[in-house]
């Protein structure tokens, strides 16, 4: 770091404590030392070095920061030597944090657990230590870093339980079986794996109860798709579209071919990408993606696509080899500007399976019964915790305050 | 030399407490140290009998002041056992109804008592309660009020408010018991004010208090050490341990008195195992387990366990469950085989079948009347039980009242076992019995319970209770950083001092204001009491040796770490030169000082030809996977304990399937019989099929045990059988079944063989099918193509029967049905490949079959074992611990013997 940094004022800039920043930047180029800088323009400025609290994703990474804090009020301690003004810049800083420190008596470098640097899972754990009988966890409890087993074991629980008859989940259990080929192990795991995510769903669970809910937020989701859709379409290139649609399914047609072409002729206007035109969008979407990974824009237009040039097909469908040939071109012309717009291939991907209508009445006895087993499933889960462990998983700490069912 | 040891008791000192000082020690493992360092001096002054001297812990003191006064008659209060108070606080929560939500009442219980004792020795009753408070503060404010007038309504008084109760009466009243004249106060790193205010008055009862002095210490020397990492450091504290002993054994024959050497590690109760391996791999390099135990260990973990986790404990637990509950898992296997039961090894062989039994019935839980009813249980066993169901009951009783019941429960299944209990196992079942006892003392606050809640008290106690075993003194002693101080040792190693675990946080409890808490400086409650406590510590370790080593590890998972502060004036030592050994450790050396001969040992002895050879098809398929793996499985016959599944297993399903189609062709036998049955014909018959084939493959006892399920799997198999007859039988040319689920003896390659083939159907040109039911997803036919033929049982049927024109597999998932397999020609039956071209006829097919089989079958004979299995074989192998394939693996990509 002996050249000049070039971008030294962004990063003197998103110091600024009074300014909150999000830092995008690729691996090597000093997000961690930015934020080491941050905090210790925070330490200079608080009270009691608690008041700052920085989270990782990993304790690996809690810990290296931790380190770096510590490591240059250590040289800033030791007056080791600077490179540079960059580096002068943090020494800084530091100088200006061990003071604060002197002054408020911190003594942060002989005893550093008082940097919160912290996952977000350790955070919870300090918060419901703090607070027992709030948290509903009554006392310090150590964090299971893979409950799976546990997870397991409730679903075996809620299992067996419902397997008698007028229990609470017998019917819903009996219909999930026969869902699942009469699998109970797969049953098992299904209910396992909802259970490791329990942080995901539980808390929409009790407004999840009823089955318009849940299709209306269904509905919505797939809307805010055709919605993003609808922007990246320009309303000019679907005037001449129902014409060029109208030859490809006279073709295919014709030629007696099973294909999305077929599907698309007899349209007087094409309508704007919204939830109600979803069906057109979607055949849309099949005549102009490929139907193999990685299923972008067809490279090739052709007689499947309702675009032959051969004679045999020019002679079935009476009309001219020249005459297809102008046909095809003029698709491929309009299909190529469509290839321009930024995006609009990912959208068209993303549209094509998105469900219309809501869940089938079969798919919603499944929903169902599924989503019964569930709160039984979380209601043992809590048992198993009470019984066996009295600990409890990262998730479980991040829903405690939103018991379901 | 002896001049060299400083004991825990100087010349004074125990002068002294011969003269009845009391000594009065911060725990219990401190005061069997100064009990044991007064012996020694004693046996080194040549004195062969003396008066026990009263040292004893704090604790223990004031419940004794506690017993003459209640004696004398100054108080009625009856003290609490610790687990009668948490009983009581327990109590306290349920009744304010605030319970149910609490995820662990027991835990919060035990935080309250901590809090409790906070309270009172801090001195913090006193406090304005009237200030703010959180809402935790508040509920333990009202739950400490319960609390309270709980212990008033019953006359009950409370460890933590015991030493008011004596000072109360010692100022009031006129002392009925005599007080020491000379109080020695031991290992307390904070004096509360309530042990201040206590130790002041006996000052004023004329008593000498004597605090420690530290001063009086010979110089001591304090070394600071880097690791790599925290294995490392683990490690090169055992060598350094070794070599502390083995050169105190060199230098000092003559001296009667070992070199005592202190292993301090701050997470040891995380580590217990690791520590174990680690420091019997150094001192024990290539012994077993038994060998070690055989031997006796010079190291000694002092680190309770909890007493649920010692084998005849978990044993009795088991029995107590299975008698009132029932059994899950792996606890079935571990009740079955206990040692601790009568006859445990007479039967020893019997009860071992009895739990493969069991296993291969899919018990995942079973209930005492279950192992009763089996045909297999063994006698001895069965009459065991019988006893323990005879004297069942439901009624609900006292926790005094079970006492007995419990114990007769344990008598009638010869708990603790035939043979005389080891000393650790006898020491364990005191602790045990002393649980039950306490357990019946609780009848006034439990009241009458179910025996389910007994168990549940029971198991709750048990796991609790933290037990240590109390051995002969091993020159080495591993331990926490807590039992460390005011102990005395030759050299001490203290492991663990990076700046990221030094200093270790404490925590304030949070049920009291954290404002009051730090004006009394209370436990973890500011940053002052933790830098000064973490000094004191390290004062009291650096004190506790004549040489002390801190170790820290350079990085924790990766991440450079450095030394903790405190550690960091301390003159650094190379880690090397603290280890007799230099840098390469024992066990290295030997692994460097041998050549190794390598003898390839591949081939098991030939098959005697005029035997049967078992396993059929699967021989040969095992083969093709792997020669050991067949060699395992049918030649030395080894099977992997059976799981039981929950609920029907794959195995089952296929059961009921192939008896069910087994059935169905024997009563119609041909397409044109099928044809003419009417659809209610046909669905009546499939019905009856799958009844019948059920009852044949699953046990009466098996089919009522899980009925429901079965109702669910009847339904899945008629959708399953109905879809395959009619969308793959019915559209077949004609054919009539000729064999179905039969067994013939055939001779291949000299090898004797029985195979049983699903079905063989002719076709109307006299030419046969063979047709094997797959239940599963994934058959590839592939695998007949390759030279070791994978799939080797239908080209095996093939070339040993007469007139094969297709072999195939009838693929009846319920999402996947399907023929598959090859035939002689096109067309034969849809979805068989047949040749593609003239270079590749029936009969080359069948010859290059012949030719490949045949090869294996040469294997086979041969013995041939080799570990080398086709690719993927490992996956569905449960060999990997016989061959050891990974081991191998690891081997072959690093050198041998690597540290």
């Amino acid at each position: 770091m002996s050249q000049v940094i070039t971008d030294a004022k962004s990063r003197f800039a998103a110091l600024d404590p009074s300014r909150s920043f999000i830092v995008q930047a690729p691996a090597g180029s000093g997000k961690t030392e930015l934020l080491t800088r941050r905090i210790l323009t925070l330490l200079a400025e608080v009270d009691e070095p608690e008041e700052i609290l920085a989270i990782t994703f990993t304790r690996k990474a809690a810990s290296e920061m931790r380190q770096r804090v510590l490591s240059t009020l250590l040289d800033a301690q030791n007056n080791t030597p600077v490179a540079n003004d960059y580096q002068q810049q943090g020494r800084d800083l530091a100088q200006a944090v061990l003071l604060r420190d002197q002054n408020r008596n911190w003594q942060l470098l002989q005893n550093p657990s008082r940097l919160s640097m912290q996952t977000i899972d350790s955070l919870c754990a300090v918060l419901t230590r703090q607070l027992p009988v709030t948290s509903n966890f009554g006392a310090e409890l150590g964090v299971l870093e893979d409950a799976r087993r546990l997870y397991l074991v409730a679903a075996q629980r809620c299992i067996e339980e419902n397997l008698v008859e007028d229990q609470l989940g017998y019917l819903e259990l009996q219909q999930l079986l026969v869902h699942l080929d009469n699998n109970v192990e797969r049953v098992q795991g299904l209910l396992a794996g909802m259970l490791a995510n329990r942080d995901q769903w539980l808390r929409h669970y009790s407004q999840a109860g009823s089955r318009g809910h849940l299709e209306q937020d269904l509905q919505a989701l797939v809307s805010a798709r055709f919605d993003k859709l609808e922007e990246l379409v320009p309303a000019h290139v679907l005037t001449e579209l129902p014409a060029l649609l109208q030859m490809a399914a006279d073709a295919v047609i014709g030629l007696d071919l099973d294909k999305p072409a077929q599907h698309l002729g007899g349209m007087d206007a094409i309508p704007r990408p919204a939830y109600s035109s979803g069906l057109t969008w979607q055949l849309l979407a099949d005549f102009l993606l490929t139907n193999n990974s990685p299923f972008g824009f067809r490279k090739r237009i052709a007689r499947t696509e309702g675009f032959p040039v051969s004679p045999a097909d020019a002679e079935d469908l009476n009309l001219t080899v020249a005459e297809l040939k102008q046909r095809k071109k003029q698709f491929v012309d309009w299909f190529d500007e469509m290839k321009t717009i930024d995006g609009l291939e990912s959208m068209l991907r993303e549209i094509r399976d998105l469900p219309l209508t809501g869940y089938t009445d079969k798919q919603w006895t499944i929903m169902e019964s599924l989503l019964k087993l569930l709160s039984l499933c979380v209601a043992e889960l809590h048992l198993v915790f009470r019984r066996t462990h009295r600990s409890c998983s990262g998730a479980g700490l991040q829903t405690s305050a939103h018991p379901g069912g | 030399m002896t001049a060299q040891h400083d004991s825990l008791i100087d010349k004074q000192l125990a002068q002294e407490l011969e003269s009845g000082a009391l000594l009065l020690t911060a725990n219990r493992r401190l005061a069997r140290a100064y009990s044991s360092a007064y012996d020694q001096g004693q046996i080194e002054a040549g004195e062969s009998v003396w008066q026990t001297p009263t040292i004893l812990p704090l604790e223990s003191w004031w419940q004794s002041l506690h017993l003459e006064l209640q004696a004398t008659g100054l108080t009625s209060a009856r003290l609490l056992s610790a687990e009668q108070e948490q009983a009581l606080w327990r109590a306290s929560i349920e009744s304010k109804g605030d319970g149910g939500a609490l995820l662990s009442v027991a835990a919060t219980a035990k935080a309250l008592m901590k809090a409790w004792r906070t309270e009172h020795a801090f001195e913090l009753s006193g406090a304005d309660w009237s200030s703010y408070l959180t809402p935790d503060q508040q509920a333990y404010r009202r739950w400490s009020a319960e609390y309270r007038r709980l212990c008033e309504a019953g006359d009950f008084i409370d460890m933590a408010r015991l030493p008011d109760l004596l000072l109360s009466l010692l100022e009031s009243q006129d002392p009925a018991f005599v007080m020491p004249r000379q109080l020695h106060l031991r290992g307390f790193l904070q004096q509360t004010p309530q042990l201040q205010r206590f130790v002041a008055h006996c000052r004023q009862l004329g008593v000498v208090v004597a605090s420690e002095n530290q001063s009086a210490l010979p110089t001591r020397r304090a070394q600071r050490t880097a690791c790599i990492d925290a294995q490392h450091e683990l490690k090169c504290a055992a060598r350094w341990a070794r070599g502390q002993l083995e050169s105190a054994n060199h230098a000092q024959q003559s001296d009667f008195r070992a070199r005592r050497v202190a292993i301090v590690i701050s997470d040891l109760h995380l580590r217990r195992t690791q520590v174990q391996r680690c420091f019997d791999e150094v001192f024990f390099a290539a012994a077993t387990p038994a060998e070690i135990n055989q031997h006796g260990r010079s190291y000694e973990i002092s680190l309770g366990q909890n007493l649920d986790r010692f084998a005849p404990v978990a044993s009795a637990l088991r029995v107590l469950q299975l008698g009132f509950d029932c059994l899950q898992g792996a606890d079935i296997t571990e009740c079955l085989l206990s040692p601790y039961i009568a006859n445990a090894e007479t039967e020893k062989q019997a009860r071992a079948l009895f739990d493969l039994q069991m296993r291969a019935r899919g018990f995942k839980v079973i209930r005492l009347y279950q192992l009763i009813e089996s045909e297999f249980a063994p006698a001895q066993l069965r009459k065991i039980l019988r006893q323990l169901q005879s004297i069942s009951t439901n009624s609900e009783l006292l926790p005094s009242q079970w006492l007995p019941h419990v114990l007769k429960m344990l008598q009638v299944t010869g708990w603790p076992g035939d043979s005389a209990p080891q000393s650790e196992e006898y020491q364990a079942i005191e602790a045990w019995r002393n649980c039950l006892h306490e357990i019946a003392q609780l009848d006034e606050l439990l009241g009458k319970v179910s025996g389910k809640r007994m168990l549940a008290l029971i198991q709750e106690l048990t796991r609790a209770r933290v037990f240590q075993v109390q051995s002969s003194t091993a020159p080495i002693q591993i331990m926490g950083t807590l039992e460390m101080v005011g102990q005395k040792f030759d050299a001490a190693w203290v492991a663990g001092f990076d700046n990221e675990n030094w200093p270790q946080a404490q925590r304030a409890t949070p049920f009291l204001p954290l404002k009051w808490q730090k004006q009394v400086n209370a436990p973890g409650a500011s940053q002052a009491w933790e830098l000064s406590m973490s000094q004191r510590m390290i004062d009291a370790f650096t004190s506790a040796a004549t040489e002390t080593i801190f170790s820290y590890p350079l990085a924790i998972n990766g991440n450079a770490v450095d030394a903790a502060w405190q550690i960091q004036s301390m003159p650094q030592v190379d880690v090397g030169s603290l280890l007799a050994d230099g840098s390469t450790s024992a066990i290295q050396r030997v692994f460097d000082s041998v050549t190794t001969e390598t003898i390839a040992d591949h081939a098991g002895p030939p098959i005697d030809p005029s035997l049967p050879a078992k396993g059929g098809a699967r021989l040969f398929e095992d083969q093709a996977l792997c020669p050991f793996k067949s060699f395992a499985h049918h030649r030395l016959r080894i099977r992997p304990l059976e799981e039981p599944a929950l609920g029907i297993d794959a195995r089952d399903k296929g059961n009921f399937f192939h008896e069910a189609m087994a059935l169905f062709w024997t009563q119609t036998k041909s397409l044109s019989a099928l044809e003419s049955l009417t659809e209610e014909a046909l669905d009546l018959r499939i019905d009856e099929c799958i009844d019948g084939a059920i009852e044949i493959a699953m046990s009466e006892q098996d089919r009522q045990r899980r009925a429901a399920l079965l109702k669910i799997e009847k339904n899945r198999l008629k959708r399953v059988i109905h879809s395959w007859i009619d969308y793959f039988e019915k559209k077949r040319a004609p054919f009539c079944v000729e064999q179905v689920e039969q067994e013939s003896e055939v001779e291949f390659e000299a090898l004797k063989l029985t195979l049983k083939l699903d079905r063989v159907d002719k076709l109307a040109d006299g030419g046969r099918v063979i047709i094997d039911y797959k239940t599963g997803k994934n058959n590839p036919v592939s695998s007949w193509m390759e030279e070791r033929i994978t799939r080797a049982q239908l080209p095996l049927y093939a070339v040993i029967l007469e007139d094969i024109r297709a072999v195939c597999f009838a693929q009846v998932a319920t999402n996947k049905q399907r023929f598959s397999g090859m035939a002689a020609e096109k067309n034969l039956l849809a979805g068989l490949q047949g040749p593609n071209n003239e270079n590749n006829s029936w009969s080359d097919r069948l010859a290059s079959w012949q030719q490949n089989l045949a090869k294996l079958a040469q294997e086979i004979n041969t013995g041939h074992a080799a570990v080398v299995p086709t690719k993927n074989a490992c996956q569905y192998c449960d060999f990997s611990p016989l061959c050891r394939i990974e081991k191998n693996a690891l081997l072959d990509a690093t050198q041998v013997g690597t540290d």
